[in-house]
């Protein structure tokens, strides 16, 4: 719109003219302060000018800014009150700071929190005034710096200081790059952290409780079933992993016969508690005692069930009552009678009787009195106060808890019977009674000593009998008397054996023996030793003639006619004689001469007598020379030893050997043991040959040790001389000094008899010799005479058979019987058991068959030289085969 | 609810007068405008007056919208939102 430029109406005055000016200079300064150009005269005529009315309109917008900016003002206020009001308001304490740290506002929280300031609102100058400088250096580096350099939020996760944790967030405010102040909002976590600590410490609690239980915990989902959590014990259990059980319904493992069929849900009950079966994962059930119950957590039911595997439990009640049926069953069907007693106390605390609470059948049938008739009655009203048997005993029992054990003898149906009684204290107020009637045992074990003493057949005495009398009238030799040994054997008997047989051969015995005894006068004896041996005793004699009288008289006597089977029979018999004490002053030797004697007379052409002369028989001239060659054959070294291999029956392989000495003698060869053996006994000399053997053996043993051969036991016999000498374990030990190895590989064999010749120190004597590492064995097994109480005692290893027992087997019965029994012993006691004399394969079989374990015997092989032995042990390292036996 | 407007145009105008015109104009609708009753809308060719209105109205406490057509500028003045 062009608006014509007119002229100002009042220019033509001065007046008019100045004021036109000062309008326009005050418009435009105005317009100045509106932001705008200065109004030039060309643009607005002064007459348009006055019209517009620029100053009125200039005005009008003035007053209208004065008014917008008082409003502003008051909003402004309102709104710095509403901050400060919100600043003070907050949770969390905030400081505000300016670029240099220093602080520009802090609020009431911030106050209370670092506690500064009390009420007013000042802010104290510098944050270190506040916070500890450890604490400013940590806001500085971690947070303020960051602030300042990226002009972003930061924030600090754990920041503690005056004992509480907080957490820290810096805001920036900032205009145009440049930062104006920091806020620092402190929100304080110390509570809610020592919560979540305190919860996570409840958690950690729970688990470990969860972990360590024995019985396992299962957590189920009372609405699907499903399995939510299981503990370790419910995991081990079941045989799966944790993972492969959780989400499983719960049948698949606890209850599984009864899936469908929750005893909770069926019952309708919250709690089930009974015997329930665990099924596996693989597939094995368990018997399980199980609780389960209800439990609401975070508003959810669960099911938490809690089981304990009850197999041992229940094995064990089935393992009891199984041995209580067998007890009751032994106790029912036991020989011996059981009665258990408990005491009776009178008003002073003594005990003064004893009531029957029990007795077994055997009981009833020995006394004849009925169960119910005895039960709950009182020993001593039943026997009658004054006839109170064996109180003495019983209160020892009672007293010291030790068992006792007597015989005795009772009238029981006008007979006399003989008891043996056990008493025993098994519970403290309570005797427990055993009874065995023993009359049989008695009158058998009578019969046993008589057949140790007498001949079975004639009823005559033995030879054992015969040779103790001997041993007894030899102690008390006088010069004015003779002792004389008169050996008979019947001639021909074999002959007349075999034409009538062997019953009317024992006849002719019988009749003999009647004959003979009847010959016999005073203290004189007859004892028949062996087939038609006999042997007198005369121990009263004076006179060589009247004695070679007497020996005519005797043959005389024998030849009698007799009677069998309607044929009268002549028998003859030669008579050897010797006398005591030219002849010998020892029963063996006596016996041993007067049989010389009786070869010589049966040689003589029989039906003779013959008194013993030193010149009889060589052999005794033998005997005589070799004692002294004895004594040098050590020296000379005549000595050595051959080693019997012992095998294991079943493996076959070599386990050890037995060391045999042997003698070779310069003029006569080679001497047999049976002969020196028994001379070194008699002269001592078994002592220094028992050192030398034990010595080599162990030399022998370390020799194949060195050459790497496995070890083999080094069975070495021991005399009974030689184990008697006092220093004989100190021998033992300087022999076993330079090895070890030697000892653990070395057993000494005994012979029963010496073990058993004063077994009390034979114990601690074994002892000592075990400490030196040795094993220890029973030599000659079942010929001598052994204690079993003592035989458990003595720490042996091992038990050899006698070669006499395993002769027969499997034919002999009574053999066979002796070796099982053996066997069965040994089993008991914890002892192996070697046979010896094995000599062909039928007692290989059954020895093997009975269980025995080792063997030695000409079966497997003879006794062998050092070299011999030497070369199967190395054949059989070269071939890796046993020697001597392959085993069956 | 559409606003009534009340459009003036100053094309031609150069600066101090388009604004001392268009404050003239604000001034004499002050109470529909604040109450926002009223729009006033300006046409203008001047493009300096496209500074100086609104920094002058936005200190009176008025809301100024300039758009631009194609051969000038629309400024809408309304009471402060």
């Amino acid at each position: 719109m062009d608006r014509p430029q007119q002229p100002s109406p009042n220019a033509d005055t001065p007046e008019a003219d100045q004021a036109l000016k000062y309008v326009r200079a005050k418009i435009n300064q105005l317009l100045e302060v509106m932001g705008t150009l200065p109004l030039r005269p060309e643009e607005l005529d002064d007459a348009s000018l006055l019209e517009l009315d620029p100053i009125g309109i200039l005005a009008d917008s003035f007053a209208q800014v004065l008014e917008h900016q008082q409003q502003t003002n008051n909003q402004l206020r309102l709104a710095q009150q509403e901050i400060k009001a919100i600043f003070n308001a907050v949770s969390t304490a905030v400081l505000v700071l300016q670029p240099d740290g220093s602080v520009h506002a802090a609020n009431r929280q911030s106050r209370q929190l670092f506690g500064f300031g009390g009420s007013s609102q000042e802010a104290p100058l510098s944050l270190e005034a506040i916070l500890p400088q450890d604490q400013v250096q940590i806001l500085e580096n971690n947070l303020l710096k960051p602030v300042r350099q990226t002009l972003s939020s930061q924030q600090l996760e754990f920041f503690s200081v005056y004992e509480r944790s907080l957490h820290v967030v810096a805001t920036p405010v900032s205009r145009q790059q440049r930062l104006d102040l920091v806020i620092l909002n402190f929100t304080d976590l110390t509570g809610q952290r020592q919560q979540e600590a305190l919860l996570k410490a409840a958690e950690e609690r729970l688990t470990v409780i969860l972990n360590a239980m024995v019985s396992g915990l299962v957590i189920i989902d009372e609405k699907t079933h499903e399995i939510v959590d299981v503990n370790p014990a419910a995991a081990q259990a079941i045989g799966a992993p944790r993972s492969e059980i959780i989400g499983h319904r719960c049948h698949r493992f606890i209850c599984p016969l009864e899936e469908g069929n929750c005893p909770l849900e069926v019952r309708a009950t919250s709690v089930d508690n009974s015997e329930r079966t665990l099924l596996r994962k693989d597939g094995t059930q368990v018997p399980v005692l199980k609780t389960a119950s209800k439990a609401t957590i975070d508003g959810q039911t669960y099911i938490i069930e809690n089981f304990i595997d009850i197999s041992a439990r229940k094995q064990a009640r089935k393992e009891l009552a199984e041995s209580e049926s067998r007890y009751r069953a032994l106790y029912n069907s036991m020989l011996e009678g059981l009665a258990l007693l408990d005491l009776v106390f009178n008003s002073r605390g003594h005990v003064c009787d004893y009531r029957i609470v029990d007795i077994n059948p055997a009981v009833e049938r020995m006394f004849g009195f009925s169960r119910q008739r005895l039960l709950g009655r009182r020993l001593g009203r039943l026997l009658g106060k004054p006839q109170l048997f064996y109180d003495h005993q019983l209160k020892q029992v009672m007293h010291s808890g030790q068992p006792q054990t007597f015989e005795t003898k009772l009238h029981l149906n006008r007979q006399e019977r003989i008891f043996q009684v056990s008493l025993m204290r098994p519970q403290k107020e309570r005797i427990a009674v055993l009874v065995e009637d023993i009359t049989e045992r008695k009158a058998a074990q009578r019969q046993v000593e008589r057949l140790a003493y007498y001949d079975n057949l004639t009823e005559l005495p033995n030879r054992f009998y015969l040779e103790q009398r001997l041993d007894a009238e030899l102690k008390q030799l006088s010069p004015q008397r003779l002792v004389a040994v008169v050996v008979m054997d019947f001639d021909h008997f074999k002959r007349l054996n075999d034409t009538l047989g062997h019953d009317q051969g024992d006849r002719f015995l019988c009749l003999m023996a009647e004959r003979l005894d009847a010959f016999c006068e005073g203290r004189e004896l007859l004892a028949r030793v062996a087939g038609d041996e006999f042997i007198l005793m005369w121990p009263d004699e004076s006179d060589q003639q009247e004695l070679a009288h007497k020996a005519s008289r005797l043959l005389e006597v024998v030849q009698q006619p007799l009677e069998l089977e309607g044929q009268e029979i002549f028998g003859s018999a030669s008579v050897g004689i010797s006398l005591a004490p030219m002849d010998g002053q020892d029963t063996a030797v006596l016996v041993k001469h007067a049989e010389a004697a009786m070869y010589q007379a049966k040689s003589l052409g029989r039906n003779a007598y013959q008194f013993f002369a030193p010149d009889m028989n060589r052999q005794d001239f033998k005997h005589l020379f070799l004692g002294n060659d004895l004594r040098r054959a050590l020296e000379r070294d005549e000595f050595y030893l051959v080693y019997q291999p012992q095998l294991d029956l079943h493996q076959g392989q070599l386990t050890g050997v037995e060391a045999l000495v042997r003698w070779q003698h310069p003029e006569h060869g080679t001497i047999s043991p049976g002969t020196f053996i028994a001379m070194a006994e008699e002269n001592g000399l078994i002592v220094a040959l028992g050192e030398w053997v034990l010595k080599q053996a162990c030399n022998q043993l370390q020799a194949w040790m060195a050459e790497g051969f496995p070890p083999l036991r080094m069975a070495v016999n021991i005399s009974g001389r030689q184990l008697k000498e006092a220093n004989f374990v100190a021998t033992l030990g300087a022999i076993l000094e330079s090895s070890e190895r030697v000892a653990s590989c070395l057993e000494l064999e005994l012979t029963e008899s010496i073990l058993m010749e004063k077994a009390d120190a034979t114990v601690r004597l074994l002892q000592q010799l075990k400490e030196q590492g040795v094993q220890l064995a029973v030599d000659d097994f079942g010929t001598g005479y052994s204690s079993l109480s003592y035989l458990k005692y003595f720490p042996l290893d091992r038990l050899k058979i006698d070669r006499s027992f395993v002769r027969d087997i499997p034919d002999d019965d009574n053999d066979a019987a002796i070796v099982q029994a053996i066997l069965a012993m040994a089993d008991k006691l914890g002892l192996k058991v070697l046979a010896e004399g094995v000599e062909h394969a039928q007692q290989l079989t059954y020895l093997r068959d009975q269980g025995c374990q080792e063997g030695q015997g000409f079966y497997f092989s003879p006794p062998l030289s050092a070299e011999q032995m030497t070369h199967s042990l190395q054949q059989q390292r070269d071939t890796g085969e046993n020697c001597f036996y392959q085993g069956g | 609810m559409a606003t009534p407007e009340y459009e003036y145009d100053i094309r031609g105008q150069i600066c101090p007068s388009a604004l001392l015109i268009t404050l003239k104009q604000v001034n004499s609708r002050q109470k529909p405008l604040k109450q926002g009753q009223l729009r006033l809308v300006v046409l203008t060719d001047s493009r300096e007056a496209t500074s100086t209105i609104p920094a002058a109205v936005e200190n009176m406490g008025y809301s100024v919208l300039v758009e631009q057509s194609r051969d000038h500028y629309r400024i809408s003045i309304t009471g402060a939102s």
